[in-house]
């Protein structure tokens, strides 16, 4: 969702993106209690949720016959590789490798590229809910 | 459809399908639609039931918590729908109402959804650390078939301990189901789907799914 604002969509996870990384050099209680949550379940459920939401667009874009679907496609899938990754980040810390604070610069970088790349996704699909008025009303 | 002459047993032919992730709410019900010989993949229910959009953060003094998509159920409920489906959903019925209902859907050959109480799958030793944390955590399964007052067969499609026709105590099944009733009143929900009323227009679904992507 491409809101501008608040804690939903796409402003919600440039929120994110910037507070995430606040909490981790803060070694706050809050992220510490997520910590296990954010390492086996939720960024695993994000990866995939991203990479099936991909192939979802894809099927569309076929189905409809909107090509320009597959842009919008490709940004999830890159997407859901930062989530995987960030997942990775949250795992070494559970295991004791790294503290919250090694990987707080990490965290940041990936969240802001997994934020750009899903703000390139809908940004282009507004475009096209523009362009193909007719059709997605 | 294994029935035996009294059908003191039942065990439904539902594949099981499962996901990368902890997907258990669309793998569950591609099961059932898959055992009625409708194959709808994970991604392609997550995309149209508005699953997969929609991220959310609610940070706390004690917890950061990030969300997607509207919730599993209403989710799974909006996809039946919008593709012509008739299904049952019946919800809060204490253990001695809910049980012969479960097992009356059995016997006519409909697998049942349910958001069972993950701790007391005790056919999987793992999850039993949720019970010794406390409190419940909601895991989707479908059931497909009983034994007589013993046993349930549960597909479970959790991605890392997915199992087809796990055999789960009767006992356990009813102790989970007890723990879920206090907590939250329109719990323990069973979803049976019946048929298809009508052909869906994918088209109109697929145009409907991305304007509330986007």
């Amino acid at each position: 969702m491409y809101t501008k604002r608040g804690a939903t969509g796409i402003a919600g996870l440039r929120k994110t993106s910037k507070e995430i990384p606040e909490l981790l050099r803060e070694d706050a209680l809050s992220i510490k209690n997520s910590l296990e949550e954010f390492a086996y379940f939720r960024f695993r459920v994000m990866a995939t949720e991203a990479k099936y939401a991909s192939k979802f667009l894809d099927y569309a874009a076929k189905e409809l016959k909107i090509p320009e679907l597959e842009i919008s496609a490709k940004k999830l899938l890159i997407a859901s590789d930062y989530f995987a990754e960030l997942r990775g980040l949250f795992v070494s810390c559970v295991q004791g490798q790294r503290k919250l604070i090694d990987i707080a610069d990490d965290t940041e970088k990936l969240l802001i590229k997994a934020y750009e790349a899903e703000k390139d996704c809908f940004l282009n699909l507004d475009h096209i809910k523009t362009c193909n008025r007719q059709l997605l009303i | 459809m294994a029935i035996n002459k009294n059908k003191s047993e039942i065990k439904l032919d539902v594949p099981l399908v499962h996901s990368d992730a902890q997907l258990c709410h669309v793998d569950s019900l591609s099961m059932i639609l898959g055992y009625m010989g409708d194959r709808y993949e994970p991604w392609y229910i997550g995309g149209t039931s508005g699953r997969f959009f929609g991220f959310g953060y609610y940070p706390s003094k004690e917890y950061v918590q990030i969300r997607t998509g509207t919730f599993p159920l209403k989710a799974l409920l909006k996809f039946l729908r919008e593709h012509g489906y008739s299904f049952q959903l019946i919800q809060g019925k204490s253990w001695n109402d809910a049980f012969p209902i479960l097992r009356k859907f059995l016997m006519d050959g409909l697998p049942v959804l349910v958001i069972s109480h993950m701790g007391w799958l005790s056919y999987n030793k793992e999850y039993e650390i949720i019970r010794k944390i406390g409190g419940v955590v909601d895991h989707y399964v479908v059931i497909t078939g009983f034994k007589n007052d013993e046993a349930i067969y549960v597909n479970d499609p959790n991605p890392d301990f997915f199992r087809k026709d796990a055999k789960l105590a009767i006992e356990d099944f009813r102790m989970g189901w007890a723990e879920k009733i206090p907590e939250i009143y329109k719990s323990c929900p069973m979803l049976v789907v019946k048929g298809r009323k009508r052909k869906p227009d994918l088209k109109k679904i697929l145009a409907k799914s991305l304007q509330h992507a986007s």
